[in-house]
């Protein structure tokens, strides 16, 4: 049974994977869905409620929440995908050559990775945004340049332990090239352990992203960002507790639905483990 | 046909800035003539598999050279369609996300087969040869068993009509009665395609029983060759052993 067949059949997978679709399309197309403009500014409607105008009410700015929102799906998500695979492709590119070839070139890649893997990724961020500026892009650059090392050693470890199976010996043996060896016996192999890292690696990074704009070192004003609406949101907690609600639930529920993803998405691409719902009906079949 | 000649081969081992090199095989030469079955026969650690990897090309030795029909077989053309192996582990010799159709059609689309149905008619008929019918086109290799994982090595390990043939402990890890089914299939595949084969093993009976040839591997080095018919007029101390430890367990059988 393919892949996509055994996912498809994960109902919580096909949520969560509806669901991030959904969020990524309503990213992209986001001047199509916000019903207000996310910066207009207009002060009569300060801390208003939800309206037929503006659904999720207003902020300390009377900006739409809804809007904001959504726009800060650009930032919070789409960005934060792309800077991920630039990460996971050089941690893949790397990764497979350093566990397939081993030895010397093996060695100097991974003393490179214990070089990075020993910084503290908080302070090379700080570091970063000490001496290029405050910004997101600084953030998304810090994030590759902590994680990659990361990826790597991960990947690798799959790798090698792939790459002394017997398949990959006897596709050697019987003369076929690297570059198949690679691309048919051992990069599918690693696909799992990559969905697994990116997935959870999403969640981490979401919530950093959020957690520095939230420290106002992301995202800068009047641009909208999850994490920097809640730290607006903080200011008035007490007075308005319910301005932080749909930022919070956004990120929470998106990092979830990624961690969600990633889980079934190992198993599915597991050909031995078979979902529990064809075990039933096996069973039920046999009885 | 494949030419050995003063092969030697050592381990790193220990760190970056080691220079600790562990010897693993010493100056070993033999010769193989087309159609023949060499056998290798020696304890665990002897160096065998180390030998047998060299010969397939996985693996590169220090010093000397190995040719198969007078190219040397670390350039991958050299083996493409002409070397082939099959291994002893069964349970990870097949990829487990290819069923048994992608895993015995993969060398056949490399060497330019591209038709499906061709493609397809092809692996049937290569499991007819093995002794297994054209159900089994779609398993995934955890639904086989040993003897059926290791009729598909061999299925795929043909499928590009290979002169020469590397068994690394090909039948070890199967139980006895499925062994003697794997020998026989050897045995009559050999006859059918002409084929030689490097039997590598410890199973001594087994050897008799295909091999014209025998070497015995002992630390690194070749010290006796025989071929099977003499088997008695060996003078190694070592390999006396080696029969010897066989011996008393016929007698139990007679």
């Amino acid at each position: 049974m393919s892949a996509w067949k055994k996912l498809k059949q994960d109902r919580l997978a096909m949520c969560c994977l509806v669901f991030l679709s959904s969020v990524v399309l309503v990213g992209i197309f986001a001047p199509f869905f916000a019903p207000n403009n996310p910066v207009a500014v207009d002060t009569s409607l300060r801390f208003a409620g939800p309206s037929f105008q503006y659904p999720l009410g207003n902020d300390q700015l009377g900006r739409c929440v809804l809007s904001r929102l959504i726009y800060a799906i650009r930032p919070s998500v789409l960005l934060v995908l792309f800077a991920l695979s630039i990460t996971v492709m050089i941690g893949t590119v790397l990764g497979l050559i350093s566990g397939y070839y081993k030895g010397r070139v093996d060695n100097v890649i991974m003393r490179l990775c214990d070089v990075m893997l020993s910084f503290p990724s908080e302070v090379i961020t700080l570091a970063i945004i000490g001496i290029f500026g405050v910004g997101l892009q600084n953030i998304l650059l810090a994030c590759i340049l902590t994680k990659w090392a990361w990826f790597t050693r991960v990947i690798r470890t799959a790798v090698m332990q792939f790459s002394e199976q017997n398949y990959v010996q006897f596709a050697k043996a019987a003369g076929c090239s690297t570059f198949h060896v690679l691309t048919h016996h051992i990069l599918p192999m690693t696909l799992s352990e990559i969905a697994v890292i990116f997935s959870s690696s999403v969640c981490s990074l979401i919530l950093q992203i959020s957690g520095f704009s939230f420290l106002g070192l992301g995202m800068q004003a009047p641009t909208p960002e999850w994490g920097m609406m809640l730290n607006e949101a903080k200011d008035v907690m007490l007075s308005y507790p319910t301005l932080m609600l749909p930022p919070g639930i956004a990120v929470m529920l998106v990092s979830a639905s990624f961690g969600f993803l990633g889980d079934s998405l190992r198993d599915a691409m597991d050909p031995k483990h078979e979902p529990a719902v064809t075990k039933r009906k096996k069973i039920r079949s046999t009885v | 046909m494949l030419t050995v000649r003063h092969v030697n081969k050592t381990y790193h081992n220990g760190g970056f800035f080691s220079n600790n090199r562990q010897p693993v095989l010493f100056d070993v030469s033999f010769e193989m003539k087309s159609g023949e079955c060499l056998g290798i026969i020696g304890e665990s650690g002897s160096g065998k598999s180390t030998l047998g990897r060299l010969i397939v090309g996985i693996e590169k030795p220090d010093r000397g050279e190995i040719l198969f029909q007078g190219q040397n077989v670390w350039s991958r053309e050299a083996r493409l369609g002409h070397i082939s192996a099959v291994f002893q582990d069964y349970s990870s010799s097949i990829n487990p996300y290819f069923t048994v159709l992608d895993a015995i059609s993969e060398m056949l689309k490399i060497m330019g087969q591209c038709d499906k149905k061709e493609l397809t008619h092809m692996v049937v008929n290569l499991l007819k040869q093995v002794g297994l019918n054209a159900e089994y086109c779609n398993k995934l290799p955890h639904e086989l068993s040993g003897g059926e994982a290791q009729r598909v090595c061999i299925a795929r390990a043909i499928s590009t009509g290979p002169q020469f043939l590397v068994l690394d402990e090909a039948i070890s890890s199967l139980d006895a009665s499925v062994q003697t089914q794997i020998l026989n299939l050897l045995k009559e595949l050999k006859e059918r395609y002409q084929m030689s084969y490097l039997f590598i093993t410890h199973d001594i009976q087994a050897v008799t029983y295909l091999c014209d040839r025998v070497l015995f591997f002992h630390n690194g080095q070749v010290i006796e060759q025989s071929s099977v018919s003499k088997l008695s007029q060996i003078k190694n101390e070592y390999s006396k052993k080696l029969i010897s430890s066989v011996i008393p367990f016929e007698n139990i059988k007679k």
